[in-house]
């Protein structure tokens, strides 16, 4: 052992177990390479870390710097005591779970010695390394790590704005949107339509309209028997979209119409007022309910730090998730560019772990190690039919590759897709477990 | 000629000594013949695509013209490659004065990451050429069309967004279902390819007089769309004729109004 490795010997014990840990969700190959790298001894193990966002990738990325570098002075600024996950917010929708059992806190981080600090960052200065705090205080960073999610394009689709999504919820933030939107559905009148229009890609969690319409559906079929649902699609494609269609048709017979952008599914105005949307070839939807998933881009603290790019979302390092254009700010979860990885909370606690151990990495002089992600991803058509999505991703030419990975298959029988369903569950209380300590 | 083709060559020359990453066009042949000896400037020709195309059977394309041009000069052709995919054509567009501003989006293939490339030429015979990087995660090169049985054009849709104005610009949409089989997609059948189905060109008339005409390539998605901008002098009927490979037609109206 050389001398550098063995000044580092405490580190590289909280390392190994920072390794064992992320080898159950992320799976990484390891680890020979870890103890051959000497590197400058340059290690500052009291850095001061400030984390921005509590969401998956936040609090995730909290949660293993503070685990894995205890003397490491980790803080994170959340405007929100209590956090609800879009994740399963489909099925507060569809009256299959209360807001409660999707809602989070933050109590383990504190446990674990996060300051956790309840305002919003309003700006970032990169020469000075500060953030600016909506409660007008400042806290400087060595290494700065923004899971800022998403923002709506506001305007982006004539006519909706902030207003018209207080008539027109959008519901692609969990929360009020979501109360917002599960009271309009309530209310709805038996042989309504519910028009839900989805965006071209990137946005939040691709397989999320097509769950969203398939547990609303559900609900109908329950409480509003002779309601629709009707999708204004801006694409052809989307995720998992054989299994979706194959679902529908199983499952909702003709209660759910898909119309793709070729069959003139696009939307390009939006009246809330009248519930009425144009697409663009002229033709007018009028819903009973009118649930618009908008143009998003990456989350308002990511632009005034200065790591957008033209398109509205944050290009990263895929090895370490740091910012391509700031120096020691480190990007995680929605607001990136990591395609082929989709925008979803499982790919977010993946990188929130990815960042972690490269930000710990280079406050110690070493080199980052070379990452894998996974993401697992499942959707319901109703309570008893779950179909999922999962993949392995490695860094293939320096570059983000989908290395494995697959559908549920085409042909399984009731019995799978009921267990898939269980697994559903099962997934929602490992992955909200594992990022905040919440059992749910 | 031989003048012009020798200037050429030594501007080319001195381009190529400077060519960096951006300037991989020049060893693209279906440009370099496109370009017939011409030296494009690199500015004033705007490319618009996504960095990350997610999609690769479907990927927005739009390109403008933001230069200057002389008295009389209009864009006369616009030209779309994408040297990376099997073919390199995408479409060729010829815009007539009525086609004006020179706006044009479409919707294209991509089979891998690559450098898509326009090209413009005035009824001057200046060229303008610009390029776009783009990474593609999922490749558009095997993804069908949808219902391979159906071969035939169907559903021609054309819509005006907005309201017509004599002398102002109005954004002209179009669409029409058709698979747009490349030729080159695999039947399931050893070595052997569905055959190639394309729509092979639409053409815009204002009472009969020209706008614009497009051929499409393998290189244009299923479903063809076209976005162009009319500047329509006077009131009347805005046809649009799509013509597909085995010699059908199928069309669509509008009327311009003031």
């Amino acid at each position: 052992m050389t001398k550098s490795n063995f000044k580092n010997q405490g580190l590289n014990s909280s390392r190994r177990d920072l390794l064992k840990l992320m080898g159950a969700a992320s799976a990484l190959p390891l680890l020979g390479a870890c103890s051959s790298l000497g590197g400058p001894a340059s290690k500052d193990l009291s850095a001061r870390v400030v984390v921005v966002g509590g969401g998956f990738g936040g609090a995730t990325a909290a949660k293993y710097l503070k685990r894995n570098a205890p003397d490491l002075d980790v803080t994170l600024v959340e405007p929100n005591k209590v956090f609800y996950t879009c994740p399963f917010s489909n099925l507060v929708l569809a009256g299959m779970r209360t807001m409660d059992s999707i809602s989070h806190n933050y109590n383990e981080l504190r446990e674990l010695g996060v300051r956790v600090v309840h305002t919003t960052a309003q700006d970032v200065d990169p020469v000075s390394r500060t953030v600016s705090l909506g409660d007008g205080s400042s806290i400087r960073y060595e290494k700065l790590l923004l899971s800022p999610g998403i923002d709506i394009r506001w305007n982006a689709i004539e006519g909706y704005d902030q207003a018209a999504a207080e008539q027109a919820p959008h519901a692609w933030k969990a929360g009020d949107q979501t109360r917002l939107l599960r009271r309009q559905i309530e209310a709805m009148d038996d042989g309504g339509v519910f028009v839900l229009t989805a965006p071209a890609n990137p946005f939040r969690c691709p397989p999320g309209p097509y769950e969203r319409a398939s547990l609303v559906a559900h609900y109908l079929s329950q409480h509003k028997p002779r309601s629709k649902v009707l999708i204004l699609d801006a694409k052809d494609n989307f995720s998992k979209q054989g299994l979706f269609m194959q679902g529908w048709k199983d499952v909702h017979g003709d209660r759910i119409e898909w119309v793709g952008l070729s069959g003139d599914g696009k939307v390009v105005r939006v009246d809330a007022g009248k519930r009425e949307v144009e697409t663009e070839f002229g033709t007018i939807h009028k819903a009973s309910v009118l649930n618009v998933v908008p143009p998003q881009k990456a989350g308002f603290i990511a632009d005034r730090a200065g790591v957008t790019n033209e398109s509205g979302w944050v290009p990263v390092d895929p090895v370490t998730f740091e910012s391509t254009q700031v120096k020691d700010i480190y990007v995680v979860g929605d607001a990136t560019i990591a395609a082929p990885m989709p925008k979803s909370g499982f790919a977010a606690n993946a990188q929130g772990k990815v960042a972690a151990a490269a930000i710990i990495a280079a406050l110690e002089g070493q080199r980052p190690l070379e990452p894998s992600w996974a993401n697992t991803c499942y959707s319901l058509i109703n309570p008893e039919y779950g179909i999922s999505v999962a993949a392995v991703y490695r860094i293939q030419e320096g570059l983000i590759h989908e290395s494995s990975g697959g559908v549920s298959p085409s042909d399984a029988n009731a019995t799978f897709r009921k267990l898939e369903a269980d697994y559903a569950s099962g997934w929602y209380s490992a992955i909200t477990q594992d990022t905040w300590g919440t059992r749910r | 000629m031989i003048f012009r083709s020798l200037l050429a060559a030594l501007a080319l020359m001195f381009v190529m000594s400077t060519a960096t990453a951006d300037q991989r066009w020049q060893r693209v042949e279906a440009v370099t013949q496109a370009l017939d000896n011409r030296v494009p400037e690199l500015e004033g020709l705007s490319l618009e695509l996504p960095l990350v195309a997610e999609d690769g059977s479907s990927v927005s394309l739009s390109v403008s013209f933001t230069g200057s041009l002389e008295d009389g000069e209009h864009i006369e052709k616009i030209r779309l490659f994408a040297p990376g995919n099997p073919r390199p054509e995408v479409a060729d567009i010829t815009l007539g004065p009525l086609a004006s501003p020179a706006n044009i989006a479409t919707r294209i293939r991509l089979s891998e990451t690559q450098q898509v490339v326009a090209l413009a030429i005035t009824n001057q015979d200046r060229a303008f050429l610009t390029t776009r990087d783009v990474r593609v995660t999922v490749s558009g090169c095997l993804v069908g069309g949808g219902d391979a049985s159906a071969m035939a054009m169907a559903n021609p849709r054309l819509a005006l967004a907005g309201s017509a104005r004599p002398g102002q610009p109005v954004t002209v949409r179009s669409l029409i279902n058709h698979p747009m089989e490349t030729g080159l997609r695999p039947d399931g059948q050893a070595d052997d390819s569905i055959e190639q189905q394309l729509v092979e060109s639409l053409t815009a008339t204002l009472n009969d007089e020209p706008v614009l005409t497009a051929r499409f390539f393998t290189g244009t998605s299923a479903n063809p769309y076209l976005q162009f901008q009319l500047t329509p002098e006077e009131e009347g009927e805005l046809k649009l004729a799509w013509q597909d490979q085995k010699g059908e037609q199928m069309e669509a109206s509008q009327a311009i109004k003031f």
